[in-house]
């Protein structure tokens, strides 16, 4: 039946459309159109062109086609929160040169100018105590720190040594005297200048020689260690006040230590040092002896290029402000005074900061980190077979990293999402309306 | 200016499609004089396109698509005019000739009282020999609407009584 209907539809249309002849100067017509029209525009041909393509004819769509679809979107999207992510970082991120040293929870330990009182620091956790102390400085200089003011009778222009010797120093300005150069003016530091974070910025900065870096670590070596120690039955107290003085006895300090019971008793602790780096390897030994060595790693970081950099940049700034104070006494008007003053002051401040970041990198190469655990063999931290270990980490590994896609691909969603909205509302108004022009 | 070649080969197109793309136009619109205008934008379109077009495309079904379109531009133009003139009054096709109303059989007529939105499915798949996938992309409807609409448009027909009495 419903093959009968269809074919008297047919015939019905044929019938119909017999009936429509198209008038004979229709043709003419057209070519003469199409003649006047010419060449046509880019437009006109694109739109021609798309209206082609669409009636191609070609096999559908094949699957393996919307895989790739997917994929490239999914890619797309990726790369979207990708990108998003490192903007973000790059905005919240702040000078690398200035990170705090990760294993010493209490901060950066504080440097003292000779002579100054030593601070106390503080401890992370409850069940240990401990002051950490400002290294000792007796018997030599203490390169770790920054000189105040250097001598006002340094040349002008003077640049800053960075391989110099043992008394090369970065000076910042400070009104109340300056030091000396050399053997000199390292007395005068030691002496009692006035402590780093107490100096004022002054009008009349001598740029001085660069401080010496540690020969025992090289030219510019962080050095960082982490030990286990297993001490016996009942002895973990014994050995953790032992623990507690190594690191004063070999001039440095305890950044931070913590220690936990286990069955209703101190057993167990984690100790964070920081030794001149010259004296690490002394230390080490000395912490050996509280037990049993079980693990002891360690690793180096060259940051010499770091250093040299600061040194010049410290350098540049000086000369620029020198020529800034020179524009200073030349000036004639107060609102020449007054720029130039602003400039000098924005200079100023660069150098201070500069030599800040320079000294904290230096502390780090002094002084080296040591991380020791401390332990009773009952309160053991649990360790994984060396196979489980690597399976179980790169299993950590894997899961942090399909997570990490999975949020960036979520983060580019978002952004895409509102323009996927509003296209999807425009494309279905318009296909609504068309649709109602139908009925 | 426009290149020989490419004269000839729009007339060659000319000469071919044109009468089918007409009569399919008279069809949809019931207007000789629209399918006119319809039949002679349709193939200025595809002179624009001409220079690009690609070597397989099946330039007949191209061709009717573009009058298709043409076509339901007008519907919807009509359409338009008469809300914004005279929201009672329905368009009337112009009165066909008397030869041709007497060859005209029930399911002729039946044709003719079928709504645009059956009518023009109808026309595209049994008379332009669209397949219902071609029929959704220029009407821009899923195909399954598609169906339905040809499934109406068919019951609608095959229930006509004059039909019925024919069968």
């Amino acid at each position: 039946m419903s093959d009968k209907i269809e074919e008297e539809i047919t015939r019905a249309l044929a019938a119909e459309a017999l009936a429509y002849e198209p008038p004979d100067h229709l043709v003419g017509e057209t070519l003469a159109a199409a003649e006047e029209a010419g060449n046509p525009g880019p437009l006109a041909r694109m739109r021609g062109w798309l209206e082609s393509r669409r009636l191609r004819r070609r096999a559908e769509t094949p699957r393996w086609a919307f895989a790739g679809m997917a994929l490239a979107i999914l890619v797309g999207l990726y790369g979207v929160g990708f990108m998003s992510l490192r903007s973000g970082q790059n905005q919240t991120s702040g000078d690398p040169d200035t990170q705090l040293d990760a294993r010493a929870p209490g901060g950066i330990p504080e440097i003292q100018a000779p002579g100054r009182e030593p601070g106390t620091g503080q401890d992370s956790v409850t069940g240990g105590q401990s002051a950490p102390q400002a290294p000792s400085c007796e018997g030599g200089n203490c390169p770790g720190m920054i000189a105040p003011d250097s001598a006002k009778s340094a040349p002008p222009g003077a640049g800053v040594d960075a391989g110099g010797g043992p008394d090369t120093t970065v000076g910042s300005a400070g009104e109340g005297g300056g030091v000396a150069p050399g053997p000199q003016g390292q007395a005068q530091r030691r002496a009692g200048s006035p402590p780093v974070d107490s100096i004022a910025p002054g009008p009349v900065p001598i740029p001085g020689p660069a401080p010496a870096p540690n020969a025992a670590a090289g030219p510019g070596i962080i050095r960082t260690g982490e030990m286990e120690v297993r001490v016996r039955k009942g002895r973990f107290e014994d050995a953790w006040a032992r623990a507690m003085n190594i690191a004063g006895k070999h001039g440095g300090f305890v950044a931070g230590s913590s220690a936990d019971q286990v069955k209703g008793r101190l057993s167990r602790g984690t100790l964070t040092v920081r030794i001149p780096a010259a004296n690490l390897d002394a230390a080490i030994a000395d912490f050996q002896r509280l037990g049993r060595l079980v693990r002891l790693t360690s690793s180096s970081s060259d940051v010499s290029g770091q250093l040299v950099d600061f040194d010049a940049r410290i350098r540049a700034a000086q000369a620029r402000e020198l020529q800034l104070l020179e524009l200073l006494r030349q000036a004639r008007s107060v609102s020449d005074s007054l720029q130039v003053g602003t400039a000098l002051s924005e200079v100023r401040t660069e150098i201070e900061s500069l030599q800040a970041q320079r000294a904290n990198l230096q502390s780090q190469v002094q002084l080296a980190a040591l991380t020791v655990y401390v332990y009773e063999p009952q309160a053991a931290p649990e360790r994984p077979k060396p196979l489980e270990g690597r399976l179980s980490t790169a299993w950590d590994r894997a899961l942090d990293a399909g997570s990490l896609t999975l949020s960036t691909i979520v983060i580019g969603a978002g952004f895409v999402l509102p323009l996927v909205v509003l296209g999807l509302i425009v494309w279905g108004g318009l296909r609504l309306r068309r649709r109602l022009a139908l009925r | 200016m426009p290149t020989k070649p490419e004269l000839q080969r729009l007339e060659s197109w000319i000469d071919q499609y044109q009468p089918k793309v007409y009569k399919a136009a008279c069809l949809v619109l019931r207007d000789p004089v629209a399918a006119q205008d319809v039949a002679q934008d349709t193939f200025l379109r595809a002179w624009n396109a001409m220079s690009r077009v690609e070597e397989d495309v099946n330039v007949e079904r191209w061709l009717c698509r573009i009058s298709i379109n043409l076509c339901l531009n007008q519907i919807r133009s009509r359409r338009r005019e008469q809300t914004a003139v005279d929201r009672m009054a329905s368009y009337q096709p112009p009165e066909d000739s008397y030869e041709l109303q007497a060859t005209r059989s029930e399911l002729d007529e039946a044709l003719r009282r079928l709504p645009d939105r059956l009518r023009v499915p109808l026309i595209l798949r049994y008379y332009l020999d669209f397949s219902e996938s071609d029929i959704a992309k220029a009407l821009s409807l899923r195909t399954g609407t598609v169906k339905s609409r040809l499934h109406d448009a068919r019951r609608l027909l095959a229930n006509d009584a004059a039909v019925q009495a024919a069968h």
